[in-house]
């Protein structure tokens, strides 16, 4: 088994710059190197949201959840957010183990975030009038 | 063959010939333009120079004549100091009498000289009309002492001719004046003369015509021009100046080499038209006079010329005559040879029949069309192989087809194998060569716990080979249902077959019966290749005494039944003779020991593993040529106890958590562990294998780590022993969870992960070892 990252940019008016991560395979010690490199230009680059899309990650470790908190860290320090969408129950529960889910916006799908930013900004517009 | 190329053979061909002939040509015509030039200027050298030394001769002869009453003349008066005046007249009057060419002759004095009364004393007889006159020059203002004709005899002492000039008084007539000095014992006392009028000069130089245009003219001691066809010229101008006027320098050459007496044949200017001109120049026998022949070089080479123009259509004329002779040859090459480019493109495009050009000669063209005519038989006889082998080969190859389709339907798909309800662990491939060799293998669950299983090898190919196989897979079946034994079984088929009555087929089979729960059971053998049973901590071993006959061949055969167990994690491997008699590309055979070599390394693992990895062995020794024969290879291995651990080996290395992990999903099947568990389980394990490699034996030390896993009731349970540094994971800290896991000690996170999924982890550290046992329910 192996990791393949996909990085596509999704131009979504209103959100701001966002890009998609898509990661299929496992996510482990032996890919964990492989993964951080190849998701850090997402990390380095002007995408205001980051949408990991995990409908194809089968496994990970905690090499992995490394990358997804480091991922998370370094997006915040320059006031991006980091979201998952498709996560699979086996990941579900690793992540919910380790508590890493407080810092990270968890979605069942994109439709379900893109209700939830909706709802956010309409709140902030309502909180500003 | 393009036609283009063809038609342009000509054109080339004719670029070639006449571009050849052409030079050649024209290197001749410079060559004898340039010698029939110098020939002609030679000629006109000749020429030049014959008139010029005529001109020069004739007028010596004729000044000659006048030269010779003067002396005769002076020669009285020097005699005959007292003679009369009449006498010294009547001299005269004969002298000019006697000599037609005389215009006039005179006797001049000194002063007081002839008659010592007179001063003056010039008695000058003339020609007036047809009569003579005679006067005294001496007389009225006429005072001779300063003129030329008598001031130079005087001061030189010699006979002198004068310049030419115009006699003024006399009839405007170009006359030149003989003087001869009268010495009386060496005292000068006056002069002879004699004048010539030159009007017939003019007219003789006329006469002197040169061909080609030429003509000659007189040059005298001054420079001036005495004759010349322009008769206003004459005595108007000097050479010199004319020279100088035309800007010539060549001809301002000539003019001063005439200067200084010199001879000469030049290329240069007409002194009065200015166009090119040859010219011939001598001095005279006349002191400082020349004589010049000018020939006019466009008349003198205009025979040079019309040569040339001769020479140049005969090349013309010439070129277009061989140009004709070069198309016609040409035509007459590639008119056959664009026929059978015509005829190639038809046979290229599949008419293979299509007619050739009628090419008889015997020239290269002529073999081109013999030994094309030879290919387009040759051509069409293979095309005729070609469809005979074609139609033959879809006919084969659609038996083989169906022949396969039959083989592969007969044998159980691998999710069939897997005879879950008897829980035993069997897997079987079959690679059908090219041409089918009729190998089957069948396994069927029997009752409670009984597997019946065969594998078979049909002799022959093709469609029957595979009916055959078919046939005999039937009975196989019918009997395993019956009859308790393999060889029973083989018995049944044996006679079955041969009531049948299979055309001279025979088919070697194996046949075996196992309980599964105890592992034992028998083998049968019809003259099949040696079954292999693999013991999981033993070298594999040949059961050679599973020995027999073939099937189809007799009635009257026994066969034999040899005693068989399998031990948890045994295996027994039966194949086919493609698999042993596979050649490698110098023709040797897989062979048995290469077989017990390469399974003896799978011992102790899964049947699909041990028949794929024969398999790839197999196909690997090969070097990927296709297999000659069938491959059938069929392997059931008996599953451990659960509670009997499986072992794996692995160094310290990051790069084995794979094949652990492969491992463990092996076990967890095997071992009914649900998904989710296996899950736990993987991840638990990834984390402790990556702590061991990491900080247990450190990255780049070599280290071997055992796992084993086995079942213990409900739980499956797996330990990892090391014999790194002591390192219990227990003793960890849990990690800040909720603080920023960033620079946070590698191990904490996975060590928290492995407690939360684990039911139970056990660390001791024992004889130098780390033993640590994680425990996690089989189901979730």
């Amino acid at each position: 088994m192996s990791l393949s990252v996909q990085v596509s940019p999704l131009e979504d008016a209103g959100k701001g710059p966002t890009a998609l991560v898509k990661l299929v395979g496992r996510l482990d010690t032996l890919t964990a190197p492989q993964g951080e490199k190849e998701i850090q230009p997402v990390v380095d680059g002007p995408a205001r949201n980051v949408i990991f899309d995990l409908a194809g990650l089968t496994f990970i470790s905690s090499a992995g959840l490394r990358v997804l908190l480091g991922t998370r860290k370094a997006l915040a320090a320059r006031g991006a957010q980091l979201y998952l969408i498709n996560v699979q129950p086996q990941i579900a529960k690793v992540l919910d183990i380790v508590k890493a889910l407080p810092g990270i916006n968890v979605f069942k799908s994109l439709k379900e975030m893109d209700e939830y930013l909706a709802e956010m900004q309409r709140r902030v517009e309502e909180g500003g009038s | 063959m393009p036609l283009r190329s063809l038609r342009s053979l000509t054109p080339k061909l004719i670029a070639v010939v006449l571009g050849g002939c052409l030079t050649v040509y024209l290197a001749i015509l410079v060559v004898s333009a340039r010698a029939a030039r110098e020939m002609l200027v030679d000629g006109a050298q000749n020429e030049a120079r014959a008139v010029a030394t005529g001109v020069s001769y004739r007028i010596a002869g004729a000044l000659g004549v006048a030269e010779g009453p003067p002396r005769r003349v002076a020669a009285f008066v020097a005699r005959e100091p007292h003679a009369e005046r009449r006498t010294l007249e009547n001299l005269l009057r004969a002298m000019i009498d006697s000599s037609p060419g005389l215009f006039g002759a005179a006797a001049a004095f000194e002063p007081f000289a002839f008659d010592p009364a007179r001063r003056t004393f010039a008695p000058y007889c003339y020609r007036q009309g047809e009569s003579l006159g005679m006067k005294d020059l001496g007389e009225g203002s006429y005072d001779y002492f300063g003129w030329d004709w008598y001031r130079q005899p005087r001061e030189r002492r010699r006979p002198q001719w004068s310049e030419p000039y115009f006699d003024v008084g006399g009839g405007n007539v170009l006359m030149m004046t003989y003087s001869v000095p009268i010495l009386r014992d060496d005292r000068f006392v006056g002069v002879a003369t004699a004048d010539i009028a030159l009007d017939w000069l003019q007219r003789f130089m006329d006469e002197r015509r040169v061909e080609h245009g030429g003509y000659a003219f007189l040059i005298s001691s001054s420079g001036r021009l005495v004759t010349h066809p322009d008769r206003g010229l004459v005595m108007s101008r000097t050479f010199a100046n004319l020279a100088a006027a035309t800007g010539d320098p060549s001809l301002r050459e000539a003019a001063r080499q005439m200067a200084a007496g010199g001879a000469a044949f030049v290329r240069t200017r007409d002194l009065v038209t200015g166009a090119r001109a040859f010219m011939d120049y001598r001095p005279m026998p006349l002191e400082g006079w020349s004589v010049a022949v000018v020939l006019p070089e466009k008349e003198l080479l205009a025979d040079a010329g019309r040569l040339e123009r001769r020479l140049g259509l005969l090349a013309v004329l010439g070129a277009g005559a061989l140009a004709l002779v070069v198309v016609l040859v040409a035509r007459s090459i590639t008119r056959p040879l664009v026929r059978l480019a015509g005829a190639t493109r038809e046979v290229a495009a599949g008419r293979l029949d299509a007619e050739l050009p009628d090419v008889s000669s015997r020239d290269e063209v002529g073999q081109l069309n013999a030994s094309f005519r030879e290919m387009q038989v040759a051509l069409q006889q293979h095309v005729e192989e070609v469809k005979r082998q074609a139609a033959a080969s879809e006919r084969l190859s659609s038996e083989l087809r169906i022949a396969r389709e039959i083989q592969v339907a007969l044998v159980p798909k691998a999710s069939e194998l897997s005879v879950e309800r008897l829980r035993w662990d069997v897997f079987g491939v079959l690679e059908p060569a090219q041409d089918v060799g009729g190998d089957l293998f069948d396994i069927l669950p029997r009752g409670e716990s009984e597997l019946v299983f065969a594998i078979g090898d049909v002799s022959g190919k093709g469609i029957p080979a595979a009916l055959y196989m078919a046939v005999a897979n039937t009975i196989f079946k019918a009997a395993a249902r019956e009859l308790q034994h393999p060889d029973q079984i083989l018995g049944r088929v044996n006679r079955e077959l041969l009531a049948e009555g299979g055309a001279n087929m025979f088919v070697t089979m194996l046949c075996g019966v196992l309980d599964t729960r105890s592992g034992r059971g028998s083998l049968s053998s019809g003259g099949h290749t040696f079954p292999v049973l693999v013991p999981r901590t033993a070298p594999p071993r040949l059961l050679t005494e599973c020995a027999g006959t073939v099937l189809g061949v007799s009635e009257e055969i026994a066969f034999q039944r040899i005693d068989l167990r399998l031990d948890p994690g045994d295996s027994l491997l039966l194949y086919t003779d493609g698999v042993t008699e596979a050649e490698d590309p110098a023709r040797r055979f897989y062979g048995e020991e290469r077989l017990l070599a390469e399974i003896a390394g799978e011992a102790g693992g899964e049947a699909r593993d041990l028949v794929e990895g024969l398999l790839r062995s197999v196909t690997g020794f090969a070097h990927g040529s296709p297999p000659a024969d069938d491959i059938a290879i069929l392997a059931l291995r008996r599953p451990l106890e659960p509670g009997e651990p499986r072992a794996i080996r692995l160094r310290s290395d990051l790069a084995e958590i794979a094949r652990a992990d492969e491992w463990l999903q092996a076990v967890c099947r095997e071992l009914d562990v649900s998904a989710e568990a296996g899950h736990d389980l993987q991840l638990a394990l990834e984390e402790v294998l990556a702590n061991v490699v990491r900080h247990g034996y450190g990255e780049k030390a070599a280290g071997e780590i055992e796992v084993r896993a086995w079942a213990q009731g409900d739980a499956f349970r797996l330990e990892v022993r090391d014999r790194a540094r002591r390192f219990n994971l227990l003793e960890q800290d849990p990690p800040p969870l909720d603080d920023d896991v960033d620079g946070r000690e590698a191990g904490g996170l996975g060590v928290h992960l492995v407690r939360q999924l684990m039911d139970r982890i056990e660390y001791a550290y024992e004889e130098g070892e780390n033993r640590l046992v994680l425990e996690r329910r089989r189901t979730a």
